[in-house]
């Protein structure tokens, strides 16, 4: 329970932006030598503003992106140091789930062909093994097969953020990276989503590293919390302590927006 | 189905809202195929006058356009002052030739430019991809008619391929097999031309859909599953490009009897561009009309078949015009 699943060492990502007609380059830092660890069962909460390279940080763990330096540590293998060849083992086991589930399903496909189509590319079992796991899935989270058929554009919001979690699970992954799964998504539906995560990771003993900008929620899922600003970590400790002593004024002022009046609708629209 | 008849339909007003505005845009401009003729001593003023009276030029411009929608139902579409035969009869062939080259043209074009531009695409930065770049901005600054006359100069110089024309004079007593290989000889120039001149527009649209689509989050989350590069762009990248794709498809259609006019002219391919230039030249408007309204019909079927296709590729559209 207490082994690091995830660990990420001194990780930076600067993108370069390439001068009209120059050879001067302009360097943008999205992290800044971001460290954090996840140990196995557990969930992470990553939480800070738009621009403070939450999701490049989540995209570089899915290997998504290519970390300019650092190491990303997933049991004793560094994904960082691995080419796309050597990588494709590890993809299966580390899920990024999409910010903005309308735009992470392929529109062409049907609900169960969405979920079915990892296992396709994998190559694990037959068709029909695979559309059986597929429904299986779907009614794991909540989607019933009456659904199946539907495509997507025909979903709710908080169907098609299911199919989507049934899509990152359906390979068994051990690592999930949740990036900012409640956007967009109503009060009563995010509380539902949170409950199925918790569900899920019971059940199948998931490692969440949850990146979000609503403390409040986030502390409620968590079993540790970091804040990220300007691409550092600038400080983590468990949710209870953040939100009663937290150390730094920027960490004070998400609890202060995260507990203030008005503090569910923040939640809910997600501003901060 | 309804739609299927309502866009026919909306096709047909289309077709004679164009045929009366050629008709009075070719009216208003001064003279008419016997106009020259007056100035000639040696024909009598009425002679003209006669000629004029029989090809109905005497009558008012409302009575002519009823002549001429009577030769369109009989399938005659009008009167050619300048060869004295039905219009139909005498645009036909060309429009086969200018078919056949087009069309030969437009399918290399297209399918150039979908390879290419998908490699590129996949390769953003690379120098395949820059040279690219390079090579399609360069073919898309050299106007056609230059690149038709370099051509045609290589092809003199070096005698590897007919200079003009579409078949070897002693064509007819050809076999089957040399037939064709004659005939693609001739296609060759115009065809190059042709696919010279619009394959960078298409490879550009190609290139930037499909690079578009490769950063959309549903193929960003397909990466994530471990997709093969080849996969992810036959399976998800090159299906969430194809929809601006398939309307510039449509549009292609449209080009069928217009993209090669010019470079039929330079080298004598003996279909509608040559025709229409002298008819234009020599005020033969029954011809003109013919060949407007026959690039009319199609745009007009080529922007209805893109949609049908789309309809029947995009499950999104297929719901909302329920």
């Amino acid at each position: 329970m207490d082994e690091p699943l995830l660990q990420v060492r001194d990780l930076t990502k600067t993108y370069t932006q390439h001068r009209f007609l120059s050879r001067k380059r302009r360097e943008i830092p999205a992290l800044r030598g971001v460290s954090l660890s996840v140990r196995r069962g557990c969930t992470l909460g990553l939480v800070g503003e738009s621009g403070s390279g939450k999701s490049t940080l989540a995209r570089c763990v899915a290997r998504l992106e290519n970390p300019t330096s650092g190491e990303i540590w997933f049991g004793d293998t560094d994904l960082a140091s691995l080419d796309r060849a050597q990588l494709r083992p590890f993809r299966p086991r580390i899920q990024l789930l999409i910010q903005d589930s309308g735009a992470a399903i392929n529109p062409y496909f049907r609900a169960w062909e969405v979920v079915a189509e990892p296992l396709r590319i994998q190559q694990r079992g037959t068709a029909g093994q695979a559309k059986t796991k597929t429904l299986e899935i779907m009614q794991q989270v909540g989607l019933p097969e009456t659904l199946a058929e539907r495509r997507p554009h025909e979903l709710s919001g908080g169907q098609r953020q299911r199919l989507a979690i049934a899509r990152a699970l359906v390979l068994d992954p051990e690592l999930l990276v949740l990036d900012e799964p409640f956007v967009g998504l109503d009060v009563s539906v995010q509380a539902q989503i949170a409950n199925l995560l918790l569900a899920l990771q019971e059940e199948r003993s998931l490692t969440y590293l949850l990146i979000a900008h609503d403390l409040a929620l986030t502390s409620s899922m968590a079993d540790e919390i970091a804040v990220i600003h300007g691409g550092i970590i600038i400080e983590s400790a468990t949710p209870s302590e953040i939100l009663r002593t937290p150390q730094q004024p920027y960490t004070a002022q998400l609890v202060a927006a995260a507990c203030g009046p008005g503090a569910g609708r923040a939640s809910a629209g997600g501003a901060l | 189905m309804g739609y299927l008849l309502r866009r026919v339909l909306h096709g047909v007003v289309v077709l004679v809202a164009v045929s009366i505005l050629s008709f009075l845009l070719l009216h208003l401009a001064p003279g008419d195929f016997f106009a020259e003729m007056r100035l000639s001593p040696q024909i009598a003023p009425g002679t003209v006058d006669a000629l004029r009276a029989q090809y109905g030029l005497d009558q008012s411009l409302p009575v002519q356009y009823g002549l001429w929608l009577r030769s369109v139902s009989k399938g005659e579409f009008g009167y050619s002052f300048a060869y004295n035969q039905p219009v139909s009869a005498l645009l036909w062939p060309r429009v086969r030739n200018t078919l056949l080259l087009n069309t030969v043209a437009l399918v290399i074009a297209w399918l150039l430019a979908v390879a290419l531009g998908t490699w590129a695409a996949a390769r953003p930065g690379k120098w395949e991809d820059r040279l690219c770049a390079v090579a399609s901005s360069a073919l898309l600054v050299i106007p056609d008619l230059m690149l038709a006359l370099a051509l045609l100069m290589l092809a003199v110089r070096t005698r590897w391929f007919p200079a003009g024309g579409m078949v070897a004079i002693d064509f007819t007593d050809l076999s089957a097999c040399s037939k064709v290989k004659d005939l693609g000889a001739h296609l060759f120039l115009p065809a190059t031309v042709i696919v010279l001149g619009t394959f960078p527009l298409l490879y550009r649209h190609v290139r930037s859909s499909v690079s578009e689509s490769l950063a959309l989050p549903f193929v960003q989350a397909a990466r994530g599953y471990g997709i093969r590069r080849n996969q992810l762009l036959f399976r998800q990248a090159l299906p969430a490009a194809a929809n601006p794709l398939v309307s510039l498809l449509g549009l292609s259609f449209g080009t069928l009897l217009s993209a090669s006019l010019l470079v039929e002219v330079v080298l004598g391919w003996p279909g509608l561009g040559p025709m229409l230039l002298e008819s234009i030249l020599a005020r033969d408007v029954y011809v003109v009309i013919a060949v407007v309204l026959l690039s009319a019909a199609l745009v007009i079927f080529g922007s209805l078949f893109a949609d049908i296709l789309l309809y029947w590729s995009d499950p999104r559209i297929r719901t909302d015009a329920r």
